[in-house]
Order: C-alpha cells, then structure tokens, then sequence
C-alpha cells in the first residue's frame, strides 16, 4: 500500500489556495489511481483441521495397507468467509477431476469423493485453555471425524486437499498517468494478479501417518478495467482453482509414484518414520523389504557367456578341420 | 551352421523397443496388485523390461551372445530352452515365496540360453576339452544358483536401483527351463 502526503501550504493568498486546491485535487485522484489496493483470500487449511491449536496431536503408528487401496478425496473444511469465492460446486467438480486422475491407477481400488460440507472444523478451544489433560483423548482433532468418514465411506487413505487464493488489485503506476492526463474512460487497465496455492497430505486413517504430499500452484496476471474488476477477478479465481488443481495431480502422481518406491523399502518416508507393509488382495505381503525384485545378469554370466563363445568357436574350428 | 538367429534378434529387438517407449517398463512389468486384477501376461513382459540402462545392457548382452550361439547350433533347443525359461521362471515369480511386489529382467531368458547352451556343448562337442569347458561352466552355474538361493545374496550382480533385490530364484528357475528345453528339443545338436 503506497502512502501519500499532502503538504499544507503556509500562504494564505488566492493564488496560493487556488495552488494548494488544484494540488489537493491532484492529490486525491493520484491517491485513488496509485493506491488503490484490494486483497481477497479464500483460504482451508488441512494443519488446522488435523492439528487445532489447543489439541495434543498424536504420533502416527505403523502402517498396514491392504492392496488395492480405497482412497476418499476432500477439501479440508474453510473457517466462512464472507470473501471465498470458491463454491461447493466448484470443489465438487474438482475433486472429482483429482479423483478420475487417480482412479486404476497401480494399487488404488477406488476413489471415493468426499463432498464438501462432510467435514466441518473442530470448535476453537475457548480463550485461555491449552491442551487437553494428559490421558483425555483429545476429541477435537480432525481425525476423530475422518475415522466417521472412514467408516461411511469404506476408504483406508484419504487425500485431504487445502487451498489458499489471494486476489490482488491494484491500479498501477502507468494508469495514474492516464488518470491524470486523459481521464477515467481511456484507462488501460489495471494490474490483477490471483495467486492459488492447492496442498494435497494424504494419510492413512488408522494409523494418522502422513504417506505422502504435493501442491500445486497458478498465478495469473491480466489487466480490467475497473468497471470490470469484480467479473475479471472471479473468472481468474476460477481459472486459478482449476490451473492450480491440474498441478496439483501431476505432481500427485509424482508423489504417489516415490511413495511407492520408498514404502517398498519399509518406511513411509525414510528413516525413523512409520514403518509401512503393504499385503496383496490374498493377504500375502506386497511389499517391505525385498518388494521389487530383479533378474540381473552380471559379470558371471557374462564371463560364462563369453567362455561358451569360445567353446563354441572351437568346437565348429575343430568340426571344419574335420572335413 | 550359418543360420541367422532370428528369434534371438527379435527377442532382444523387442526388449529394447520397450525400454525406448516411456511408459514401457511400467506397462510390462510383474506387478503383483495388477496381476491379480487381470493382468496375467505381466509376469511373463516382465522378463523383457528392465530397471535402468545399465542393467538391460547387461541381460540383454548376455541374451544376445548366448542365444546367437545357441540359436545357430539348433533353433529348436534354443525356442524351447526360451520357452521354459520364461514359463518357469513367470510360475515361481508369482507363485513361491517370498512374494515380490514387481519384478523388471531378462536374466532369466540369459541363465535358460546358459544351461542349455553348456548342456548343448558338454553332450555334442567332439571335443573333450570343449566337453570338459562347458561342463565346467554348467557347474559353475549350478554352485553359483544354488549358493544365491541358500543365502539369499546375489552374486556378482552389480548395482541396483534403491528398494531393488536380485532374487536368485529367477536364476535358478531360469536355468532349470534351459536344461527342461533342451531336453525336450528332440533330436541331437547340428
């Protein structure tokens, strides 16, 4: 936000008050060109549905998944916001692409669309109240209710997705010049830019183990006119929703793809981590140490494959000699 | 004696196709999970991808060297000793313990040529010391599978990526089809 001063003038003369009013005047119309700054945010955070302030978060146990998973996609709930321009039907059809991207994939059963409104934010803790006391089971997190939906729904992962969109506008410096030398009507345009941010945790529920995570992003800049500002805005919140959710399944299915790889060598993401087994549709492990398996020929084979070669040059030399 | 050998060329020709394509390995992989929702034929493409450039040079190498020489002596021991290579060693990736979740390798393909190969030499050759050689070789084979398979450990196999192990039963599978194939071949060598 840029400040202005307007200096007072000392003189008291006509000339001077005319001075002082046309600079006043210049004044304003610079502060309502240069300054104008509008900021919206539309915002849900998975940390805060999962992890409220005031709760004791739990440590996430061992991991067992039974191949091929069901996984339930939602929006971690968004504290109301007279600003979010981001509606229900919107996040119903973006779930739904995130969950047709990710439907038959390797090792995923089913993905089932957790509608919005299914999960609502725990209650705040009151003012001046910490943690609950040691042994109390700690009912305001988020997985208490993610157990419910467990259950409803039939999945074992769920794939909780946040977003965060500000929408900045601010008339810019080239437009003051029009403002004040041309006038309102021949305008330019003014500098938009919606800035989304999408963070996808996906956990197991059972054990509140985070498996694996990805975000996408967009960031879109274009001139309006100001008469134009409030339908520009929310075209580019809805196009920042769905260029921010397209990166966010490539790089999910990046992040699925290492998950993969690294749970097949124990552990959900490394070294003092849960540990994670995976067993196949008959109960047999499918994962763990030793998952991916290889046929390798080496030196040994090589070696014997060259000693045969030789063999049987020799032979066949000795076959010519022969005849 | 001169005969080119054409199912060995193919063979390799096809694998290395694959490794080319970008999603080849993945789609032609044993994959447990898949396989047990329909993709049957996966464990047996599995025995022509690869985990990395290093290791299909290798496999297919050893493919190439091995089956020309085979292929070229009787083509019909070296189809079969393929043949129940492949079969065998598909059956015991799926089915013995302990499971695998994916499997990626020609080295099966590799240890069948081997055995039926050192068999081929060490019956036909005239020889004695080409007879001597390779029932050397076919020894060593056999105490180098056996050893993999009392251990676990894979010998002499090189690097793999991270969360890989050579399973040595495919080696051993692989090399019990060679011997099963070039029994059942039907006539003697050329």
């Amino acid at each position: 936000m840029r400040s202005h001063r307007i200096q007072r003038s000392r003189s008291s003369s006509p000339a001077a008050i005319a001075a002082t009013a046309v600079l006043a005047v210049a004044a304003v119309l610079a502060a309502t060109a240069c300054g104008t700054t509008r900021q919206l945010q539309a915002r849900s955070s998975a940390l805060e549905y999962l992890y409220p302030r005031g709760v004791d978060a739990r440590p996430s146990a061992d991991v067992t998944l039974r191949l091929p998973v069901r996984v339930g996609v939602a929006f971690a709930p968004a504290r109301p916001a007279y600003q979010d321009r981001f509606t229900a039907s919107q996040k119903q059809a973006l779930l739904e692409r995130v969950a047709a991207a990710f439907r038959g994939r390797q090792g995923i059963g089913s993905v089932e669309v957790i509608p919005p409104g299914y999960l609502t934010l725990p209650p705040a803790p009151p003012p001046g109240r910490g943690a609950p006391s040691g042994g109390e089971a700690p009912a305001g997190d988020g997985f208490v209710e993610l157990d419910r939906v467990k259950a409803a729904f039939g999945i074992d992962l769920v794939a909780l997705i946040s977003y965060d969109q500000m929408q900045f506008s601010e008339t810019g410096r080239s437009s003051w010049a029009y403002w004040t030398i041309v006038g309102a009507y021949v305008i330019k345009g003014e500098k938009n830019e919606t800035r989304t941010l999408m963070d996808a945790v996906v956990y197991d529920v059972p054990s509140r183990a985070l498996l694996f995570h990805a975000s996408g992003n967009s960031t879109i800049a274009a001139a309006a006119t100001p008469v134009d500002v409030d339908r520009v805005l929310r075209q580019h919140s809805e196009q920042g929703f769905e260029t921010a959710t397209s990166d966010l399944i490539a790089n999910l299915g990046t992040a699925l793809t290492q998950f993969q790889q690294q749970a097949a060598t124990g552990t959900v993401r490394g070294p003092g981590t849960p540990a994670v087994a995976m067993l196949g549709p008959d109960g047999l492990p499918a994962g763990g140490a030793g998952a991916d398996g290889s046929g390798a020929a080496g030196a040994f084979e090589m070696a014997g494959a060259a000693l045969l070669l030789l063999l049987a040059l020799c032979e066949k030399r000795a076959a010519a000699r022969r005849r | 004696m001169t005969r080119v050998p054409w199912v060995t060329l193919v063979f390799v020709t096809v694998a290395a196709a694959v490794a080319l394509l970008p999603a080849g390995a993945a789609a032609f992989e044993y994959d447990r999970a898949a396989v047990a929702a329909g993709a049957s034929w996966r464990p047996f493409t599995a025995q022509l991808v690869h985990w990395g450039t290093r290791m299909a040079a290798t496999d297919l190498g050893a493919v190439l060297v091995l089956g020309s020489v085979l292929e070229r002596r009787s083509r019909r021991a070296a189809v079969l000793a393929m043949a129940c290579g492949l079969a065998l060693a598909a059956a015991g990736l799926h089915w013995l313990p302990p499971p695998v979740a994916r499997y990626r390798g020609s080295s099966t393909i590799a240890s069948a040529l081997y055995v039926a190969l050192a068999l081929d030499l060490g019956s036909g050759a005239r020889s004695a010391a080409v007879r001597g050689g390779a029932v050397m070789a076919a020894a060593a084979f056999l105490a180098k599978t056996g050893f993999e398979a009392a251990t676990g450990r894979a010998l002499f196999a090189g690097p793999m990526p991270p969360g890989v192990e050579v399973l040595p039963r495919a080696h051993l599978l692989g090399g019990l089809g060679g011997a099963i194939g070039w029994a059942l071949r039907g006539r003697p060598p050329l």
